[in-house]
This record gives structure tokens, sequence and C-alpha cells, in this order.
């Protein structure tokens, strides 16, 4: 298509423009003309045509919304069509295309007829250059322009986002400086992710309605979205309406988080691997507490059920709470609030056993950052709806820089995350396994707490995490449990976002080794449903499950070390 | 003519041109079309433009593009690199410390890239 990507003004070729969006500012010398063009030279030698042009179509600039400039195909395409680039018809794209030229003059809301007109000739350019047939071409000339209105000025759609962007603002400026014109604010809202999450929520809550026929007021929701490694809060819906304007669940709406917290208890297990590596049994036989002055805690599991000695990976993916609450307790419920502090909670918690299984109130919000810790390897991020503030010229204000802390060693935080892809792949949370790739690799924990008021699903992919709470405002038993109502709502939203396979950067002192789930001895090819488990350097299991004893280990051996492995677990 | 000389004069000082030494054996074939492939046009941009404002002096706005770099990027541990040393430059060496710290858990066997970081784990440690 020559129209497209032919000369324009000032005799720029499409490599000259990129690099002029790209790498330079807009001012107009001619030391920077020549520096443009050897820059553009550089790039042609370097870089294959199409992917300049790949760029140049990302770069490119298609309108304005407002202050907004509208930079990209993609981006153009949501501001259009409200649709992705990959689902643009012939048409559509045409139309793109025509405004390349003059984003203003040929502005389809403003000229539709010159924009018509324009598109069509893009779409005789294409057909007589064989681009798209006869047939493709008399189709696309009859349509539409399909363009979607454009939002209303001076209210936005997404209140709870701004709420928490001017929240975050007004901690870190004066009321003043806000009221006086001059400072621009770049959040991290992805429009798309916000969609993706306002529609899973929705959705499903409706259906959850349908199913329950409890009758108004319907069940609630909330979901936060963000990207593990920046901390960008991308999404935030606050409520099955998101377009009310009131309580913001999803940042103030604190709420039992149940198994939610169980990860903690086992990532300060795992950090002392003397002591506790992934395949450690863990006694999930019945467990009393006791403390003075408060009735005795006896805690139950949730299918009423006590299972005896289990891996300690297992009694995570299963969500016991009787083995959790003796490992917890053994451990000692300060070290576990320690690292809950660690992993970016600020409010106080108390010193409970009843703590270790989630008898603690923490809004979506405050979930997700405890989350991020753990997505990114140990380095917490403080999670931010604001990306830059700068001022009416353009210069940035310092104050919303990256800011990376490392709160968990790495060994550890590798540790859990491996755990909870065992949650999702053998354990509550399974219920993914039918909305998403398996090569996707979340990592996940379910919540649900007492008579099921709350239910809830954190849980992340390589590029986004998400945490889901659903339940009743007015704290009726919503009978659902965070499996059957939280996560659903997590699919659903990252399965229309297409996610990032979770591939953990695996540190140096972790080595991975094949176990047998039934010993949890080493194990050898040989052995049926062996499993690949991760262990920090020193803590993998010396001795050999018996299927694997061919390899040049005597019998004796086996039982010596299996032996020991008993004596050990019965002896603790 | 004229400007064809300017552009061979220029390609020839521009100290980190991508292009290969003329002695040099030919370049390996293009890698496939990749994400990543894709991506490293704006990468290398981005990388471009941190390295000048950090030279100049301009921190802040290299940190912003360094940033920006990270989010098309986050696996990357040059760019937290990068960041770790303008952060150290503005005195913030505590930060410089982590994310180094992160350049390093994404580093994997990269052992120069090892030392650069721990290089400025231990800088960040004197100036505190």
């Amino acid at each position: 298509m020559r129209s497209a990507t032919g000369r324009t003004e000032g005799g720029s070729t499409i490599t000259q423009q990129l690099v002029k969006n790209f790498f330079l500012t807009p001012e107009r010398t001619l030391r920077r003309k020549f520096t443009e063009l050897v820059m553009a030279v550089l790039l042609e030698m370097h870089y294959g045509k199409e992917e300049i042009l790949e760029t140049y179509l990302n770069e490119i600039y298609l309108g304005q919304d407002r202050d907004r400039a509208i930079h990209g195909v993609g981006l153009a395409a949501q501001f259009y069509f409200g649709k992705e680039v990959r689902h643009l018809s012939i048409a559509e794209s045409a139309l793109l295309v025509a405004m390349v030229k003059g984003p203003a003059v040929y502005d389809p809301r403003r000229h539709a007829t010159r924009a018509l007109d324009r598109r069509n000739l893009v779409l005789h350019e294409a057909k007589e250059q064989g681009s798209i047939t006869l047939e493709q071409y008399s189709l696309a000339r009859a349509m539409p322009l399909g363009v979607v209105p454009k939002p209303e000025t001076g209210t936005t759609p997404y209140p709870a986002f701004v709420q928490l962007v001017q929240r975050q603002l007004r901690r870190d400026y004066d009321d003043k400086d806000l009221r006086s014109e001059g400072l621009r604010i770049f959040t991290a809202l992805d429009p798309r992710v916000q969609n993706a999450a306002e529609h899973a929520l929705a959705t499903r809550l409706a259906q959850f309605d349908r199913e329950k026929r409890f009758g108004p007021p319907g069940m609630e929701g909330s979901v936060v979205v963000a990207d593990p490694q920046s901390g960008e809060i991308q999404a935030l819906v606050s409520g099955r309406d998101p377009r009310y304007r009131g309580f913001n669940r999803a940042v103030d709406a604190a709420r039992p988080v149940g198994s939610l917290l169980k990860p903690v208890v086992y990532l300060t297990a795992l950090q002392e691997p003397a002591k506790y590596t992934l395949v450690t049994p863990i006694d999930d036989g019945p467990f009393v507490w006791k403390s003075r002055g408060a009735p005795d805690w006896e805690p139950q599991n949730y299918d009423k059920k006590f299972h005896g000695m289990v891996p300690l990976r297992t009694a995570l993916a299963q969500s016991y709470n009787a083995a959790t609450a003796r490992l917890g307790t053994d451990i000692g419920v300060e070290k576990v609030l320690d690292n809950v502090r660690r992993l970016g909670i600020e409010r106080p918690l108390k010193p409970f056993a009843s703590t270790l299984l989630g008898a603690v109130e923490l809004s979506p919000l405050e979930v997700a950052q405890m989350y991020q810790t753990m997505a990114s390897g140990g380095f917490k991020t403080p999670l931010r709806a604001i990306r830059e503030v700068t001022t009416q010229e353009g210069k940035p204000l310092a104050r919303y820089a990256l800011r990376v802390e490392q709160a968990i060693a790495p060994e550890p935080a590798y540790l859990i995350t491996a755990a909870m892809q065992g949650v999702v792949r053998e354990g509550t949370a399974q219920g993914l396994k039918g909305m998403l790739p398996p090569e996707t690799n979340i990592a996940g924990k379910t919540g649900t707490t007492d008579d099921q008021r709350d239910a809830w699903f954190a849980g992340f992919t390589g590029d986004r995490l998400a945490v889901v709470w659903v339940g009743y405002d007015d704290n009726r038993a919503a009978r659902l449990s965070g499996a059957a109502s939280a996560l659903p709502v997590w699919g659903d939203l990252m399965a229309a976002l297409q996610p990032e396979p979770l591939e953990l950067a695996k540190p140096e002192n972790i080595e991975t080794v094949l176990i047998d789930p039934q010993s949890g001895l080493r194990a050898d090819m040989s052995c049926p449903g062996a499993l690949e488990i991760p262990f920090a350097a020193g803590s993998t299991p010396a001795g050999r499950a018996p299927c694997a004893s061919e390899l040049g280990v005597t019998v004796q051996e086996v039982k010596q070390k299996a032996k020991s492995w008993l004596d050990r677990l019965f002896g603790r | 003519m004229k400007r064809y000389l300017l552009i061979l004069l220029l390609a020839g000082c521009a100290s980190r041109a991508p292009e290969p030494e003329p002695s040099a054996p030919p370049p390996p074939p293009p890698i496939p079309e990749t994400p990543l492939a894709r991506e490293s046009v704006a990468i290398a941009g981005l990388m471009e433009s941190a390295r000048n404002d950090a030279a100049a002096g301009r921190l802040v706005q290299a940190a912003g593009s360094l940033e920006r770099a990270l989010r098309i990027e986050p696996r990357n541990p040059r760019l937290w690199h990068e960041l770790a040393k303008v952060r150290l430059r503005q005195g913030d060496a505590a930060q410089a410390a982590n994310l180094a710290a992160r350049s390093n858990s994404f580093a994997g066997s990269d052992a120069a890239l090892r030392s650069a970081n721990q290089n400025i784990i231990e800088q960040a440690r004197t100036v505190r």
C-alpha cells in the first residue's frame, strides 16, 4: 500500500520517521536531520524492513483523545473501533491506513465523508496491488466506517482506578498543587485489561446470582490486576457495576483472606531448607492449639477428614488446615507474621495461631501486594497506579520511580512459587486447567472463609498478577468456595488476555531432581509418576526410591535410607 | 554526494554502531522472528537514549527511558543493571543495591554482568 508506506512531509522515509518518533526530540535543525539520516541508515543495516515497519506501526500518530495522543495501530484500533488489531476487518484496517496522512483531517468521527472517501481510495490501491481480491474489495467498500462513539468528556469510565490515583497523589502532593493546573498524570491503567476484568466479573456474578436465587442485592466482587515485575496496577474493578463511583471494594473492603495466607506459612518453612523441603512429610492429623484465656483451637479440614503424613507441597496444594496450623505453630506465628510484613502488608496483624489460617482481614489490593513480592522472585515493588507525574512542560518529577526491595531470598521465593504451581497442577485450583493452556504454568492459591462468606483466588502468570474476591456486602454466606467462584472469574479474565507462561528465573542455588512421589526419595526415569522437584542446594534428599534401586544402589542401602527416613518421620 | 560522505563520516564516529567491522566474519543468519527480536529495536533505542542522557548527567530522564524499556522487557538483566548504575549516581545506594540484585536474578550464567552487579552492591555498601 503505497499510500501507507510512501513518502510524507519533508521527504522522510519510514525509517527516518521512526527514528524521529522514537529516538529524538521534535526540534528541527539541520544537524538533527543528519543524525536522523545516519540513524536511519544504521537501523536499516541492522534490522529487517519488516521489523522497522512493525515498529513504525506501533509508534505512528493516529489521532488525539483530548490530551492523549493516540500512537500506534494497537491503541488506534481500541480508540476508533473498540477492538484489538488482530480483530480488525479489511475495511477498518484500511481506515487506519487512510488516517496516517492526517489524523485530524481524516478524523472519521468529525469528517466522516472525507474519511470514507480516503478509506475507499486505500482499498482501491490495495486491490490494484493485489493485496486483496476483487471480492474482498467490493465487500470492504460497502462497509460503513464502523467507528465506536468516543467516551464522554468530564467523566471517567474507570472511577475506581481514578479514585486510587487521586489517593496516591494526595498522599504525595498538597491539595493546592493538585488543584492548580500544571501536573500531568500518566497512569498505568490498561483499558484492555480493565475491560477484560470488568467483563469477567460481571458475567460470572450474574451467573452465580441465577444459580443461587438469593434475591437482591446480588453477589459482589472485586478484581486487581498488576504487572508482577513493575508493580504497575493495570486494572481495578470495585464491584459488579464498574461505573459506580462509591465504595471501592478493591481498595477499601478488608475481608478475611482464609487460605490466601497459607503460602506465607510454607514460605517461612522453606526458608529453613535443612528442616523443610517441598517433599518433607507434614502431619495432617487432628491438631489442638491451647492458649491461656482462649478456647482451644481445633482447625478442621475442608473435607472434614485428616490425611496423616503428607508431603509439604501436597499440604499446600490441597490447602490442608490441620497440617498448616501444625507447621505454622512449629515454626512460630511471629516468624510467619514477620514474612507477611516483609511481603508488603503494613497493617498490624494479631499474633494468634488462627491468623495462620487467614483469620485476617485484608483488601484485595493488599493481597495483590503480598503476592507481587512472591511473583517476582522475592523482590517487593510497591504497587503503583501512577506511572509518572510531569510538569505542564513535560519535565518528569521523580516521585513514582520504579523501586524494588529484596524482601525474600531468591531460593525460598522460587520454591514457594513452584509449590503454588502445584496448587493449579494437582491441587484445589485444578479448575483452571480447562480454562488456560497447561504450559501457562500458573501459580496461585484459592481462599475460602468460614461458611463460605468470602471466596478468593490470587495467582500469577509470566506477565500478570490478579486477585479476585467474591462475596456479599452484607456478609451473607455465599456457599461458594474460592475454587467455585473467584477462580472462574480469574480464569475468564486471564484467558481473555492470553497471558505469557510463567517461567521462573532459577536462582543459582536451586537444583531440580526427580522425586518418587510415594517415598519422597530420589527417583529415575524408571519410576512411574516421578516428578521434577526443586530443592535449595544441599537439601536434596539423599536416599533413592525403591523404584530407582537398579542404579547400582543395593537394596540393603535403600532399606537403610528408607528406615532413616521413617525414623525422621516418626521421631519428630 | 556530499550527503553520503557525511553519512560515512558520521557512521565512523558513532561509537555504538551496530554495524559489524568490515574485517569481521560474515554475521550469522538473522534469528527467526521472535517477540524478543521484534522488541529489540525499541529496547536498543531506549538503552541508547538512556546512555546518552546518563552521560550528559540527565539522570531522571535516563532512568525514565530504562523504566520504559523494562516495561517491554522486564526480564532483561542489562536494563536492571543500567538502572542500578543510574540510581547509584543519583546517590540512592539502597535502590542501586536492590536493582543490582534484581539484575543478578535474571543474569543466568553471564559472569561479567554478575561481577558488575556485585561491584555496584559493594559500592552501595561503602556509600551507606
